[in-house]
Parts: structure tokens; sequence; C-alpha cells
């Protein structure tokens, strides 16, 4: 078997066949659209059957906390009347201590039910762990492949606790230096092994975390007498976006604000070995967030799943300062002590809630755990170990790679909007740019397809195309 | 030189793609190096650090890479406190405290 680089990824199309046991061809339509809900629909799970599988794997059904202190604190900054009740989705409190268990249970669920032998995945986030942990109450064998380490072998402390938490639930984990190729090992994995691909990005992922949209809008009607105004989301890959919002509409919540929230890297190349450890958070984060908007199916299966611009009504960004001074807010103020990268939402709706009425709620739809090196205080050392300068005063000054500003006062925590009809066209401008096609070549199926892509009118889609 | 048993549990390391093997569209500094793979196993013969050994992985498979070290320990922290947050409940509280009453 030819294993270069080229060879593999020509046979990444037959790969995916094998090991997913999906044929995305069959949803091709036009000549760059496709069946977005037949293919989510594919595996044919419900989402009562959905809640049955994670029931039995412990994983869900988790705790809606109302955050009292940092409301009143919220409401101390705003005019009288404003500030919303903020509330947090404790997802920390899954088995493996984030909301990926969510993700991971489908598929683990999938695979056993296939027959797989094992199941792999090449993540180097909180996903990992989550899939040995469902794997193992499944009786599956795991791979996972994770980018840990740069050049010097210095690894990042939140990736390395990933590998430690994978190796500590079983499973065998391959570790690389920066790079996006080690999907390319995971293809090998895949082909050598014959386990199932356990893509992040598959509709069985997706199906996974529309549980906790599902959730929140139950547990606001039973508890709170009604629905949220909004929900903030961290938004990184895509697919927490994208499962939450569908989930609040099965639960008919269509109305709920679906606000995305991510940490402004801005300036930091998220394949580069010489910024791989400049950055505080390596998840949740502008690196993933805007290029994967903009590109779904730059992932790792040939049509993502996660399709954040269908869903997407605001997007904001918070900096990393702000993320760890909310960290410790929550910590100090809740006694809740949570992982950072987790906290890039609850960030973004302090400084939200400021913006809705006193009667209204925000959710924050997940925490994650937080331990050894993934802490908010192991990533700031880590910063000043690599010449980061740690400042307080405006947060809008950082600069990400260089300093990490916490906010002077609480009053200077900002969302900052981002403006969603450029990264709409952008996403567009790649569709026809990646398939090489001309706006002439594009048929009615495949202007519809666009409009559907970016929540928009046909109109929206001619108007981008008339600009190309 | 540390020789390493037959049977121990070890990580190696090995180079998966050279520089000129990578795709072409990565930052230079990161195509300017290799990229490196690391894992552990079950080592198959007696090997001394930085030799060439084969190891058998949790999942039963065969890798082979240089002998890094035997059983390398985690060594991430939490780290220190920080002191620009030593504080900050009060002075968090302190904002509505004031202002409910």
């Amino acid at each position: 078997m030819n294993n270069t680089y080229e060879s593999v990824m020509a046979r990444k199309i037959e790969i995916m066949k094998k090991s997913l046991l999906m044929d995305f061809a069959q949803f091709e339509q036009g000549k760059l659209s496709f069946d977005y809900e037949g293919m989510m629909n594919q595996y044919g799970y419900t989402l009562d059957e959905i809640r049955k599988i994670q029931r039995e794997a412990h994983v869900g059904d988790t705790p809606l906390i109302e955050l009292h202190n940092l409301t009143r604190t919220v409401r101390a900054l705003s005019p009288k009347g404003k500030g919303a009740r903020i509330m947090i989705k404790d997802e920390a409190a899954n088995p493996s201590g984030s909301f990926k268990d969510r993700r991971a249970s489908v598929s683990c669920h999938f695979a056993q039910a296939k027959g797989f032998p094992g199941v792999a995945a090449a993540t180097s986030g909180n996903y990992g762990a989550a899939l040995v942990s469902q794997a193992n109450i499944r009786n599956l064998k795991t791979i996972i492949v994770q980018e840990v380490f740069d050049s010097l072998g210095r690894g990042q402390p939140e990736i390395v606790e990933k590998t430690r938490k994978c190796e500590a639930l079983g499973a065998e984990v391959i570790q690389t230096s920066v790079g996006p190729e080690l999907f390319y090992y995971l293809l090998r994995v895949l082909e050598e092994t014959g386990f199932f691909n356990a893509s992040l990005y598959t509709p069985l992922s997706i199906a996974g975390i529309e549980t906790i949209g599902w959730e929140i809008a139950e547990q606001c009607r039973k508890l709170h007498g009604g629905l949220p105004a909004a929900v903030v989301i961290t938004h990184a890959g895509g697919g927490n976006v994208t499962g939450t919002a569908r989930g609040l509409r099965k639960a008919g919540a269509e109305d709920v604000k679906i606000i995305g929230a991510s940490v402004n890297l801005e300036g930091l190349h998220m394949a580069s070995d010489r910024d791989f450890n400049l950055k505080s958070f390596t998840t949740g984060h502008t690196g993933f967030g805007v290029p994967f908007a903009t590109w779904p199916d730059r992932s790792d299966v040939p049509r993502n799943a996660a399709r954040p611009l269908r869903y997407l009504e605001r997007y904001v960004t918070v900096n990393q300062g702000e993320v760890f001074y909310i960290t410790e807010a929550l910590a100090v103020l809740e006694g809740l002590e949570r992982g950072p990268a987790g906290n890039t939402a609850l960030t973004a709706a302090f400084a939200l809630a400021r913006e809705f009425d006193e009667d209204q709620i925000i959710v924050v739809q997940e925490t994650e755990y937080t331990g050894a090196g993934k802490h908010h205080y192991a990533q700031l050392a880590f910063a000043k170990e690599n010449g980061i300068r740690i400042e307080t005063g405006d947060p809008a000054s950082e600069k990400a790679g260089k300093t990490i500003v916490f906010p002077s006062h609480p009053d200077r925590i900002c969302a900052r909007e981002v403006d969603l009809d450029p990264l709409r066209a952008s996403l567009i401008r790649n569709a026809l740019k990646n398939r090489g096609l001309r706006p002439s070549d594009l048929s009615e199926t495949d202007l519809q397809f666009l409009a559907d892509e970016v929540s928009r009118g046909t109109d929206f889609v001619s108007g981008v195309l008339n600009s190309l | 030189m540390d020789i390493i048993r037959k049977g121990s549990w070890v990580q190696i390391e090995w180079i998966l793609l050279e520089p000129g093997e990578r795709p072409e569209h990565l930052p230079p500094e990161t195509r300017r190096v290799p990229l490196r793979v690391k894992a552990k196993g079950i080592l198959q013969e007696d090997a001394p650090v930085g030799e060439p050994a084969t190891v058998v992985s949790t999942c039963g498979r065969v890798l082979q890479g240089t002998l890094v070290a035997e059983n390398p320990p985690f060594t991430h922290s939490f780290g220190p406190q920080i002191p620009e947050f030593i504080g900050l409940g009060d002075a968090l509280r302190s904002l509505w405290r004031t202002s409910d009453e």
C-alpha cells in the first residue's frame, strides 16, 4: 500500500465510505449543492432515540444552573430594568466532563451496532476523552490522534492534559507535532484497523448535540415558566451552534436567538509552528470559528454536518483576558470551577445580558471540566513562559500572541459584534472557488442551496454573485 | 547508555512526513520542519534510548520509531495563583452590595 501523503489523501473518499458506512455522493445535487436534511436523516435516529442512547450511557440531562451572583453583577453595571438572568448548562457533569460526550455517544452506539471493532478520531480537544469514555461503555477500542507539541517538543498544556485523560481512560494516543496532517495519519489508522471514523462532523455527531437544545427548551419551560430570549454558544468548528440550534427548533423554540461566541485570536495562524504555543485557548476561538463558518467542508468528512451560518443570528468575539477573568469570577462568585475554553460563551453572555430586560433569560449552553494544564492558572503560567505580557486595563487593547489583558473593571468586558454578512459572502465565494465554478454555471437548486447555507434569501446570494 | 528491557511500557518517536513531503499550503515555519509523531507501547526487544525500537500499541498495532523513554510521566500542572485575581470575589460583590442597598 502506498502511504505517501498524496496517495492516502487520494483514497479519502473510499476510506470514508468504509469507515462511516456512508456514501456522501448520494446527496450531491446541482453543481455545488447537496441534500443537507437528507444527509442529516440518513442514519435514521430520532431525537427520542438519541435521548434514550444518551441516558443508557449516562450522558445529558445536565443541570441548568441560574448564576444569581453573576446576574447581580451584570445588573449593577446595567441601566435600570436591564440585566437578563444568566443560566448555564453544566455540561461538565457529563461522564468525561464536557458536552462532547453527546457527540461521541451516538457514534459509539452506531459503531457497536454495526460491529466495528473500535473507533478513531483526530481531535486535540475534549472530544478525545468523550470518545474513549463512550467507547468503553460500548466495549470498543479507541485510537485518538492529537496535535500536541511544536518542533521544539513543547506541548500545549491543555492538549497534554487531553492526552493524559485519553490514556487514563485506556485509549491509544498518537501525538503529532504542529500541522493539519493528523487527519492524514487518521486515514492511515482507519485503513489499517477497520475502526469506525468517529469524526466530529458527521450527522451522528451533530444529532448527539441536538439534545442540548431540546433540554434547554424543556428545562426553561418547566423550571422558569418560558423560553430563554437567547442561547449563547461557544463557536469553533460549528457543531455546537448547529446541533444546539437544531435541537431548539425540534423543541419548538424557533424564536430563541442563536448567538455564537469565539475567543478572538486574530493574527495567530492555526497551522503555524511558531504561533502554536502563543495562544492560551486551543478551541472556541476565531481561528476555527471563522474558517469553519465560511467553508464547512474543510472538515475531515466530504460534507460537514456542522453548518453554522445556517443557524447563527449573531456572532460575537471576546478576548482571552476577559474569558480568564470571567472563569475566575464563576469560581469565586458561583462556586463553580470550570475550564476556561467552555466559558467563552459565558463571557459573551456577561456582556450581552446588559442589553436584555431583567425578566428575560440568557442561557449559556456549556461548561467543561478543568484540571492540570487546562486550568486558567496553568494557561496563564504557560503564556508568561512564552513571553506573553499579562496586563490589567482595557481588554480591547489585547493583542493575541503578545498580550493578555484582564479588564480593570467588569464593565470593560465586551462582546464585539462580528458582521455576519461578509462571512456569508465569503461562504458563497468559497463554494464556487472550491469547485472552480462561475456564477453563470449555477442552477436554481444551487442558488436556493446557497441561500439556505447562509440563512438569507436568494436575492442576497445573487447580490454576492453579481459582485464577483 | 540506558538499556530499556523488553516488555517495558515505552514512548517512541518517528518522522511521519519530511519537510518536502508536507502539503504546500502550510505556513513556511511549519513546512520547514518535519511532522513528528510520538506513541507508546510495549517494547518488543531490549533497546537503548535513542536507538530504533519496535512496540505494540494499546490497540495491538506494531509501531516502529526511535526509543524516547520508559513510561515518561505527565508533568503539566495547575501553575501558581494569579495575584491580579486575589480579592476579585469581594470586588465584584461590592458592586451590587452597594447598589442593592
